[in-house]
């Protein structure tokens, strides 16, 4: 089963961030810092200006923390949990 | 809105990025994201950072809530003439904190960043030192420069100036200067004294190591970053690409580069450890200079002996005494002191005191000019017949009460600062070290009532030799206590000496002379 969430955080990275990766460098567990895709704090803020418009949603402050920038999987977790919060 | 109240201001490649990651750690702090958006400094060209817009600016500390300190890190501010007084216009309470670099180092790493940079495409250190003078011209830019000034490397390593133009307008009390290699060395106590500094709780622990510090900070950043105005997040994302771009090694800091700049830099290192109080003579053959000298805190020694000898004060004498300062604030303060630490010996009285009094107080002349009022030779070595250290202490009695210019002025023939002096709290205690021997400035408005004391009571001891041989025999008496501690000691010395200043005066008054104002 594809995760759809997943799939989206992805097309966000290559598409919309200013990073210069390809799909194929997207493993779902390859850590986002320095040893893995070395995405700095600018461009971190930007994923997530991106990832709040593309889902709707307003990420708390208390959910950005490395806890859910370890890698895309915990990202799209934190992403599924708030919107399975937002009333229909 | 609230405004920023410290400043790191330089120099470039002298650690200020990681002394930035450590205070922004810290709970009472809150520091800019963008580390260095040269606000100040309107004779700066604006880089590709610079944030000139006050509300920009401004944004950049509107999350600072309630923390005592909120400040930035742009590193030109040094090398900016107007900086200083611009910041100080602006923030006047601000606090200035200072790294500096052997100049050799941070030429070179200064040199490594702009070939990363795009802002130097010269492939050697050599060649771009050599077409420094074309440069200053404008020529023999690279296509991609977006900073010319950073390509004058010598300018750049050239510190005193700059440093002491800092001081003079902010005062040694709001400057804090960190040299690199101590830094490195004791990264802990290097923090500590700039929290001590900043009044922020020294205590804090801080990640020091570089990269778990980033890790610290990082979603702390991310925080900071997504309050700012879309304006300000593109610059700064602009710089970080910049600084991130490709890194081809670069050919390491050959001897003969170094060896150039060291000697170019050579007299600004000697003014700077004069200006610092510092022997930096190590840089000059590139090597890391050695560790501060010892200041310690006053060992407390025994509490309770000196509790007894402050509460066995002569009533008569304490009523005297506690005019200008209660006996209890003295003691609270000395307890506080820095004392430089010492290994001179008591020696038998010498001529050649009065000869280095002679010689120094013409230096100090020299260096106030018409603002010295007073100069007076006091203690035990400027007694005939008194035995002594080597330590010849000098009263400064200046028009108007110490201020910068002065205390620049003192440390540009050598005196660094060690706080007030025990004699009295609006007099500044400043020190040099010479060999086997020691000066010791006390300087204060020439209208402190306590520089009249100390000279009648010279005069008195002079004219007085059993009185001499009696004070220097309490003296003796004194110093077989001295395992009680300093403290114990100077406690039960000031009562002696403040009774020598009573039958002074009496004299004094009695031989129908004019209290001694005026030399």
């Amino acid at each position: 089963m594809t995760d759809q969430v997943l799939e989206q955080i992805k097309r966000i990275v290559v598409e919309d961030l200013d990073v210069n990766l390809k799909y194929e460098d997207l493993d779902d567990s390859v850590p986002l810092f320095e040893e893995g895709l070395a995405l700095d704090s600018v461009i971190l803020v930007e994923l997530v200006s991106f990832i709040e418009k593309r889902f709707n949603i307003l990420l708390r402050d208390e959910s950005l923390n490395m806890e859910t920038f370890k890698n895309l999987q915990s990202v799209a977790r934190v992403i599924r949990e708030q919107l399975a919060e937002k009333p229909a | 809105m609230r405004r920023p109240n410290f400043f790191i201001v330089g120099a470039p490649r002298c650690g200020t990025t990681a002394l930035c990651s450590y205070l922004k750690q810290h709970p009472e702090i809150w520091f800019s994201v963008d580390k260095e958006p040269h606000f100040f400094g309107s004779d700066l060209a604006p880089q590709p950072g610079t944030v000139r817009e006050e509300d920009l600016y401004l944004a950049l500390f509107a999350g600072a809530g309630e923390r005592p300190r909120a400040g930035e890190g742009s590193v030109w501010y040094l090398s900016s003439r107007r900086a200083p007084a611009e910041i100080r216009a602006y923030a006047p309470d601000a606090k200035i904190v200072i790294l500096l670099r052997e100049p050799a180092q941070m030429a070179y790493s200064l040199y490594s960043l702009y070939c990363r940079t795009g802002n130097e495409d010269l492939p050697t250190f050599e060649e771009a030192l050599a077409a420094e003078p074309e440069r200053r011209d404008g020529r023999r830019l690279p296509a991609g420069v977006y900073f010319p000034m950073g390509l004058l490397y010598t300018d750049a390593a050239r510190y005193a100036e700059k440093v002491e133009r800092y001081l003079t307008v902010f005062g040694r009390e709001n400057v804090h200067c960190i040299l690199f290699d101590d830094f490195v060395r004791d990264t802990v106590l290097a923090y500590r004294r700039c929290l001590e500094f900043l009044g922020v709780d020294p205590g804090f622990e801080a990640e020091l190591d570089p990269g778990q510090a980033n890790q610290r900070i990082r979603m702390l950043a991310v925080r900071q970053l997504r309050q700012l105005p879309p304006e300000l997040l593109r610059r700064i994302r602009f710089q970080e690409m910049k600084l991130h771009d490709g890194a081809a090694p670069r050919p390491p800091l050959t001897a003969a580069a170094a060896e150039r700049l060291r000697s170019l830099c050579a007299d600004d290192v000697a003014r700077l450890g004069a200006l610092l109080g510092r022997d930096l003579g190590a840089w000059t053959r590139g090597e890391a200079v050695a560790p501060e000298p010892a200041a310690r805190k006053a060992p407390r020694g025994d509490v309770l002996a000196s509790m007894r000898a402050l509460r066995s004060f002569p009533p008569a004498l304490r009523a005297k005494h506690d005019k200008v300062e209660t006996l209890e604030r003295k003691f609270a303060r000395w307890q506080k002191m820095r004392v430089p630490e010492l290994s001179l010996e008591q020696r038998p009285y010498s001529p050649a005191w009065p000869a280095w009094f002679a010689g120094e107080e013409a230096r100090i002349v020299a260096a106030l000019g018409p603002r010295a009022a007073r100069i007076e030779h006091f203690g035990s070595t400027s007694v005939p017949g008194l035995s002594s250290k080597n330590v010849i202490d000098i009263a400064v009695g200046l028009e108007g009460p110490p201020d910068p210019a002065a205390e620049t002025a003192l440390a540009g023939i050598g005196y660094a600062s060690y706080g007030n002096s025990p004699v009295d709290p609006e007099t500044l205690w400043l020190w040099k070290f010479d060999d086997d021997r020691a000066f010791v400035l006390h300087v204060c408005d020439h209208r402190r009532p306590w520089i009249g004391e100390q000279a009648d009571m010279r005069e008195y001891l002079r004219a007085h030799p059993l009185e001499r041989d009696r004070y220097a025999e309490m003296k003796r008496l004194l110093a077989e206590e001295k395992d009680k501690g300093l403290l114990h000691y100077s406690l039960r010395k000031l009562a002696i000496t403040v009774e020598m200043v009573d039958r002074a005066q009496t004299w004094r008054a009695a031989a129908g002379r004019a209290p001694n104002t005026a030399p």
